[in-house]
């Protein structure tokens, strides 16, 4: 029991990381080419929303497995 | 007026802070004793609350071929019809429920929130049918707002991702489920108010809408790329038509998956943020909990302008990608006229 | 789980009937959205982009042409001033030679009214010389002669008084 909340944990923090990695992969790409194209700048951070947003997801499934787990075990 | 409407958004932030307490406080009294109960607050339930008393809402059965209506839950059980096995609800002789009709509180926010931007958007187009906006420029705060929305939705959506002049057939669509989803999501915000696409029965129903208007759109060039790739080995389509196909159900898959757990884990954060404050009280004693509340009520605060912006950008990325999936399948590809240019320019060359 | 006693789903559970529910209410409302309400917005939309681009491309046209006619009116006003400013010039440049010609003539006559003073002053002095060359033989004669008189024969002092006043004007 105490081992599936343990799961749990860890698996919300190597969603963390994973989410972390790749949404700041994103900023970098958006703020060096805008740095390197201001005049595309207001593309680049509509692109950059729209794939933090699929990362986001992906993410959030992950979040909700560990929170089930929790609270299946938890509660 | 200004003053009233913040006072009075005010008031409601407020006691949206105050209600997941009086919940916590009845759950408490009666369930097993957790300080309080986040599934409760995120899941389904059968009645709506407003200012924290519980409006029951009607049941409706399709058990064995035959439909059953009831006032409310309590009814349904007081009638002898119906009984709780296995925290289910059965018919009394045996047979389970077929399917629940039941009007439950997600269904009353998605009803509210369809409504909603009816009203809305019935209300803008009766101005511009009087010519108030057609023939002038918009006048007013709510239809130049309303007008942004929509012509957003127009221009940066569906003209921008559905190729030709095919985006005219989906405006529609993409707007009624970009305000609608808008709505649902914002709903949460309220006390007492939850948003439906927190549900994945919703996102998941929404997501459907948007397959199946893909795939009736699809051209045959789409159907050709699916299933027979032009120009590619026919051992390699063994591998890619398969992952294609799948492709076409991942993709809504996803969508709803998204709006869902987006939605999902802003309430679930909130609740849970706020819940410390009991958790402190069983752990520490009522003054360190009610103390620290301080902190927890100022990060939901926080919590709840992110989410805010997250209800939007859901919606937006919702409406975005059903748009680009439309406009996939929708495109018209011109595989002849590509492969002659390239000759031509082959021919220059030599 | 208390919760499938609620209706709808649980957390992560697809439920029927509240899907079947969502599903009619979502098409009744884009039915209604699509007859009733977005259309009009979509005409009313399209009718004013279109009269404004219509006042824009005619405003366009008038501004074209307001800019034809003042483009016109420049070059025209241009030419005149190139052809003023020609005549000017023309005009400076007749006085310039008319007046180089009359400074060329006045200092002509005076050059020649100089010389003739100079001729005049030059015949003047000769006459006057030979005047004074005469007056001064004579006045030499005579003294000669008064000193003669006393000793010498007159006309052979004469001639060396003569000879020495020839010498003296050639010097």
């Amino acid at each position: 029991m105490e081992l599936g909340l343990l799961a749990a944990g860890i698996g919300a923090g190597i969603i963390a990381i994973g989410a972390g990695i790749g949404i700041g992969m994103i900023g970098k790409g958006a703020t060096e080419s805008i740095a390197r194209q201001p005049e595309a700048s207001g593309d680049i951070r509509g692109a950059m929303i729209l794939t933090a947003a699929f990362i986001e997801g992906v993410a959030l499934i992950g979040a909700i497995v560990c929170i089930l787990l929790a609270l299946q075990i938890g509660g | 007026m200004q003053i009233i409407l913040r006072r009075f958004f005010l008031f409601l932030l407020i006691l949206s802070f105050y209600s997941p307490g009086l919940v916590a406080a009845d759950e408490t009294n009666e369930s097993n004793g957790s300080p309080i109960d986040v599934m409760g607050k995120v899941l389904d339930h059968d009645y709506i609350e407003v200012a924290g008393k519980k409006i029951y809402l009607p049941r409706i059965f399709l058990a064995g071929g035959q439909f059953y209506f009831y006032a409310n839950t309590e009814s349904a059980l007081a009638s002898g019809d119906f009984i709780v096995e296995n925290e289910r609800i059965m018919r009394a002789d045996g047979p389970s429920v077929t399917i629940d009709f039941s009007i439950t509180s997600h269904l009353m926010y998605v009803w509210f929130g369809i409504l909603l931007t009816f009203f809305i958007t019935w209300l803008a187009a009766r101005r511009y049918r009087n010519g108030l906006g057609s023939e002038t420029e918009p006048r007013g705060v709510w239809q130049n707002l309303f007008e942004v929305f929509f012509v957003f939705i127009r221009d940066d959506i569906a003209k921008e991702y559905i190729p030709g002049d095919k985006y005219h057939k989906y405006v529609n669509y993409l707007f009624s489920i970009f305000m609608a989803i808008s709505f649902m999501n914002l709903f949460g915000l309220f006390p007492w108010g939850v948003s439906p696409t927190a549900d994945l029965t919703v996102t998941a129903t929404l997501a459907a809408m948007t397959f199946f208007i893909t795939q009736f759109s699809g051209t045959k060039d789409h159907w050709e790329h699916v299933f027979m790739f032009p120009g590619v080995h026919p051992l390699v389509r063994i591998i890619l038509t398969p992952v294609e196909i799948i492709g076409l159900f991942t993709k809504p898959f996803a969508l709803a998956i998204r709006l869902f757990a987006n939605m999902l884990s802003g309430k679930i954060m909130i609740v849970a943020i706020l819940g410390l404050i009991f958790i402190f009280t069983d752990m520490f004693g009522a003054y360190i909990g009610v103390g620290s509340g301080i902190v927890w009520v100022a990060l939901t605060a926080l919590l709840y302008v992110l989410k805010a912006f997250i209800a939007l950008l859901q919606a937006y990325i919702f409406t975005l990608l059903s748009a680009v999936f439309i406009g996939m399948a929708a495109e018209e590809h011109h595989h002849d006229e590509h492969d002659s240019s390239v000759a031509r320019t082959a021919n220059v060359n030599v | 789980m208390m919760y499938f006693l609620n209706g709808g789903g649980g957390l992560l559970s697809f439920d029927t009937g509240f899907a079947i529910w969502v599903l009619i209410s979502m098409l009744v409302f884009i039915w209604g959205m699509g007859k009733y309400a977005v259309p009009h917005i979509v005409k009313a939309l399209d009718d004013r982009e279109k009269r404004i681009k219509q006042s824009l491309e005619s405003a366009e046209q008038a501004l074209a042409k307001a800019e034809k006619i003042s483009k016109e009116n420049e070059k025209a006003m241009r030419e005149a001033e190139v052809k003023a400013q020609q005549i000017r010039k023309e005009a400076i440049e007749e006085a310039e030679l008319l007046r180089a010609d009359r400074i060329e003539k006045a200092r002509e006559e005076a050059s020649k009214v100089l010389q003739d003073a100079k001729d005049a002053i030059e015949q003047e002095k000769q006459r006057a010389l030979i005047e004074l060359r005469h007056e001064v033989a004579d006045l030499a004669v005579k003294a000669a002669s008064i000193i003669i008189d006393s000793e010498l024969d007159k006309d052979k002092n004469q001639k060396i008084v003569e000879k020495y006043i020839s010498n003296l004007s050639k010097n």
